[in-house]
């Protein structure tokens, strides 16, 4: 890596004026870019990333107003120069990605006429010019068949192609730097995965140096070269990645390490960071982080630590911290001690973790044969009546037993029918054909009155805390309802106690029951969502993607608490998420989703442990290490969920795998037991196969990641 | 603590465009109920030799061809027009909030006949929606307010659903039908409370077409019926000697235009007051 410094920002302030007082987004960052590096600038969010790398580009607007600091570029400071010859630079030296790339496409336009358009305004080509080189954009990003796509809208592609569309058009004029925003943030993990591949590619072939602004902890260790910590507007940190990874010199970093949920250490309490960002319109005195720190001493209320680098005998000077104690803290020990307690799991083989919910009694819930269809969208009420009838197979002949006191992780990526069949299960939707049996109960042949009652017994838990909770009521009204419902406390002040009593059970305080939901966090208003739902006293809970919307510190509360609360209230989880990661932190048996079908179901040790199938391999393989160093050869997924209105025939798996033979086309394969309670639904476990040959594959699957030449073929 | 509508009326009062829309509503509304007692005049009073003059300290806003006294008819003609927009936004409101909300909520089947229903009737101009029911119905104050109730319900119908579709997504909604909520209450209680804003701006706008609309049928002969004064039919009686006397319609034009803009600041005022965010820049607002 050359040490050429292309982009240098120095103590740049970002302010906003708000009604409430000026809000210090970005107060006094300072890095600077290296040609043909990915620089990772991570942090939760309200850190002031996204404010950083827009102010870069000078796309504040107001209230918005950048007060200080230079960004010196090519010799000059883009801070200073007129607006004209910034928007010169604009897309033709340094180009954006945004996170939602279906909204930074134009939907009136074809994508090859926007990228064109493009090339045409800012290198003079002329139409036949422009379409060749979109066309080699397009296929560079690898986009398939980009002559054909060059026509197509943004609404005839996936997500992850409108991105890969999104990063042709900011490699169009052949920028020096790309600024990404979370540009894989709306994705799904085997999406995510391929993106940072392309991002990496581009760096390798075309020396562009990136900018990748990121929450993920993961998405940092496995793409970037040098990593900036920020917190409360401030870079906290800076160095290496594998050092900020493994040996972490800030309080907040070391934090966010031990927050984030890794694979094999389950059902252990996460670290979690206590408290909240703070409040950008009155940051404490001092380190803006000492009221969350566990290691604050008296001068760090009073003097603001600048970033500094580390003792010279420490590596190099390109690791540099903000913290006033970093030669008084055992960084090291604290990092080791999490290590080992990992280790010493997977040193000696791993004592299995008994299943909670596994007893000889029958499964609190019991759901055979389910099947739910919905109509597609496009589909008119006509078309419906007399037109070729079509559906959405969102949940397809599912049958799963949950028995009481566990947790169910159910994992799939999005569009595989995950949150429908959480939904039937919980009766909010009324399945198509099958059967839902609760405690004995079927639930489908309830009458209404009797159904109402059983929902006291059955509640959900949402992915988004905003969604969730209705802004025009207050926290005491939202939870106090399901009260009146089902309990009939008549009694205002029983009931008024009663949600108090639930607020402290979810680590909130009784004079918040009288405030908006607006008034709160989005930790705090997912605690305040689960409090309904426990308000009732359900056996039973849906969580639907319930920490998907937080930040990692955050994330791992939410997560002890719902721990916590299994345990206090004997609660029975299906938790539904696309995150691995979280799934087997919680989960005692993990079920597999792919296009509206359970293909692997078990306890969540022998999920993770070979033989799996193929796609759950490869959602594995897609999960971004913590450890950049662990050059595992990653299995790169391929291509996206086809179109659950035609899934195709015989495996519904077959387009993707990387597996595939020749009966998977036709043949639906049969599920196969493993040991005690582990189903794989796929053809490669057929009895009529070789066993030595299924043994080397597993063999193979142990070894993690597989050299594709020497894939199991069918012949 | 106050009790939330307190505390509303409060922040309203504080509010520096509610303030002025406070101040004009009210000034209006007084003079409504009030000002025919004061200013008694008798509208088929004629006062001979005293047409058209323009405005003067005795007839502030002049006088018309029958050399009656514009201000004293005007402030007559409150009562009617208010009546008219209070009576249609009221019916159209409440109607449009049903079916808008129903027919978003209950998709499919309802909702296809509420809107095929709406577009039949939005496919006609409101006046002549309005004309079509008058000549069924025969002319008549009351049977004005009602053509136009029914010529605006579609309008609000529309803006409900379209809003409504929205918010049925939210999770809330769902969240209250886990836990066993009723159709009823998940629509007035959840959905209902969070369309407010788009309400009320509709209501405002709904209030100042249908004293216009009001006008023209009075224009038409209708609506209401001579001896009974309209601002509408102050101004089609000024309509043809707007060239030599404009104050007969300019004034009563100029009441309409003042009632709509009280109403649209209150309307503004209130969707700030209602938001539950309560950070909205007052200055950003007109």
């Amino acid at each position: 890596m050359s040490k050429k410094s292309i982009l240098e920002v120095r103590d740049l302030h970002t302010q906003f004026e708000t009604d409430s007082g000026v809000v210090k987004a970005v107060d006094g960052v300072s890095f600077s870019l290296q040609q043909g590096e990915i620089y990772g600038l991570v942090g939760e969010s309200g850190a002031g990333k996204s404010v950083t790398g827009r102010s870069i580009m000078r796309l504040i607007d107001p209230p918005g107003n950048i007060t200080d600091g230079t960004v010196r570029f090519n010799d000059e400071n883009l801070l200073t120069l007129p607006m004209a010859e910034v928007r010169d630079i604009r897309g033709n030296e340094i180009a954006m990605i945004f996170q939602n790339a279906m909204a930074a496409l134009n939907p009136g336009y074809t994508i090859g006429t926007q990228i064109s358009d493009v090339l045409q305004r800012h290198k003079d080509f002329n139409d036949k010019q422009a379409r060749e080189r979109t066309i080699q954009l397009l296929s560079d990003v690898g986009i398939p068949d980009p002559e054909a796509r060059f026509d197509s809208y943004p609404h005839q592609l996936s997500g992850g192609m409108c991105q890969r569309v999104v990063i042709a058009m900011a490699l169009s004029c052949d920028p020096d730097i790309i600024i990404a925003d979370e540009p894989t943030t709306a994705l799904d993990v085997t999406i995510q995965a391929q993106i940072l591949e392309l991002l990496s590619d581009l760096r390798d072939n075309y020396g562009i140096t990136v900018l990748l602004i990121t929450h993920n902890m993961g998405v940092v260790a496995s793409t970037c070269d040098r990593v900036g910590v920020m917190y409360a507007g401030e870079v906290v940190e800076e160095g290496p990645v594998q050092d900020i990874v493994a040996k972490p010199r800030h309080p907040y970093t070391m934090g966010l390490m031990q927050a984030v949920p890794r694979l094999n250490d389950a059902r252990e309490r996460l670290e979690s960071i206590p408290g909240d960002m703070p409040n950008l319109l009155k940051t404490p005195n001092g380190c803006s982080f000492h009221p969350r720190c566990p290691y604050d001493a008296e001068d760090c209320r009073n003097v603001d630590p600048s970033l500094d680098p580390l003792s010279p005998d420490d590596r190099s000077t390109e690791r540099r911290t903000a913290c006033l104690r970093t030669d008084e803290i055992d960084f090291d020990r604290e990092m080791a001690e999490m290590a080992t307690e990992a280790d010493g799991k997977e040193g000696s083989p791993k004592p299995k973790i008994p299943n909670r919910g596994r007893t000889d009694s029958d499964p609190l819930i019991e759901a055979s044969n389910l099947q739910k269809y919905f109509d597609p969208e496009s589909q008119s009420w006509l078309d419906r009546l007399i037109g070729e009838r079509e559906y959405v197979h969102a949940v397809d002949d599912v049958s799963l037993d949950i028995y009481e006191g566990e947790t169910l992780g159910l994992v799939g990526e999005s569009g595989c029918g995950k949150t429908t069949l959480g939904r039937v299960l919980s009766h909010l939707y009324e399945p198509d054909a099958g059967t839902v049996v609760y405690a004995g109960t079927d639930l489908t042949e309830l009458d209404r009155r009797k159904l109402k009652s059983m929902r006291g017994n059955i509640q959900m838990i949402f992915q988004d805390p905003v969604s969730s909770l209705n802004p025009r009521k207050s926290v005491y009204e939202i939870i106090s309802r399901p009260l009146e419902i089902h309990q009939n406390i008549a009694d205002e002040v029983a009931r008024r106690e009663r949600v108090e009593e639930l607020l402290d059970s979810v680590g909130l305080k009784p004079e918040h029951a009288s405030r908006k939901p607006h008034a709160f966090s989005g930790g705090q208003k997912q605690r305040i969502g689960i409090a309904r739902a426990l308000a009732v006293e359900p056996d039973f809970i849906v969580a639907d993607e319930p920490v998907s919307a937080l930040d990692v510190s955050i994330q791992a509360k939410i997560i002890n608490l719902l721990m916590d609360l299994q345990e206090e209230f004997n609660l029975t989880y299906v938790f539904i998420a696309h995150d691995l990661n979280v799934v087997q932190h919680i989960a005692d048996r993990i079920a597999v989703m792919y296009l509206g079908e359970i293909i692997e179901c078990g306890d969540a040790d022998d999920i993770f442990t070979p033989p799996h199938h193929p796609y759950t391999e490869m959602l594995l393989s897609s999960i971004p290490p913590l450890d950049p160093s662990a050059e595992t050869d990653r299995i790169v997924p391929r291509g996206t969920p086809p179109s659950p209105i035609d899934p195709p025939s015989g495996c519904r798996f077959h387009t993707r795998c990387p597996r595939a033979m020749e009966e998977c086309k036709s043949v639906v394969p049969a599920d196969h037991q493993f040991g005690e309670d582990h189903t794989i639904t796929c053809h490669l476990f057929d009895d009529d196969r070789d066993h030595a040959e299924i043994n080397a594959l597993i063999a193979e699957q142990e070894a993690y990641g597989v050299p594709k030449d020497q894939l199991v073929d069918s012949d | 603590m106050l009790s939330p509508n307190w505390t509303m009326l409060k922040e309203l009062a504080a509010h520096r465009l509610g303030q002025i829309g406070l101040a004009i509503v009210a000034i209006y509304g007084i003079l409504a109920v009030l000002g025919p007692v004061v200013f008694t005049v008798d509208p088929s009073a004629v006062a001979g030799g005293e047409r058209y003059l323009g405005p003067s300290l005795q007839y502030p806003f002049g006088t018309d061809g029958y050399g009656r006294d514009i201000f004293a008819l005007t402030i007559l003609g409150a009562r009617v027009s208010l009546y008219v927009a209070v009576v249609v936004v009221g019916i159209s409101t409440t109607l449009g909030i049903i079916f808008g909300l129903i027919s978003a909520y209950f998709s499919d089947l309802v909702d296809e006949a509420i809107m095929r229903a709406v577009d039949v009737l939005l496919a006609f101009p409101g006046i002549l929606l309005a004309l079509v029911i008058i000549a069924i119905l025969g002319p008549g104050l009351n049977r004005a307010v009602l053509a136009l109730a029914i010529a605006y319900t579609p309008i609000m119908t529309r803006i409900v659903r379209g809003n409504a579709l929205a918010i049925r997504e939210e999770e809330y909604v769902l969240a209250a039908k886990s836990y066993g909520e009723s159709h009823w209450r998940i629509l007035f209680r959840e959905m209902l409370p969070n369309l407010t804003s788009v309400v009320i701006v509709q209501m405002t706008i709904t209030f100042a077409f249908s004293i216009l609309s009001e006008a023209s049928l009075s224009y038409l002969g209708l609506s209401a019926q001579p001896p009974q004064v309209t601002w509408g039919v102050l101004i089609s009686e000024g309509q043809s000697v707007i060239g030599i006397a404009p104050w007969v319609s300019v004034f009563p034009g100029l009441t309409i235009m003042f009632t709509v803009l009280g109403l649209t600041l209150l309307g503004v005022a209130l969707r700030d007051v209602l938001d539950p965010q309560g950070e909205v820049n007052m200055t950003q607002d007109i």
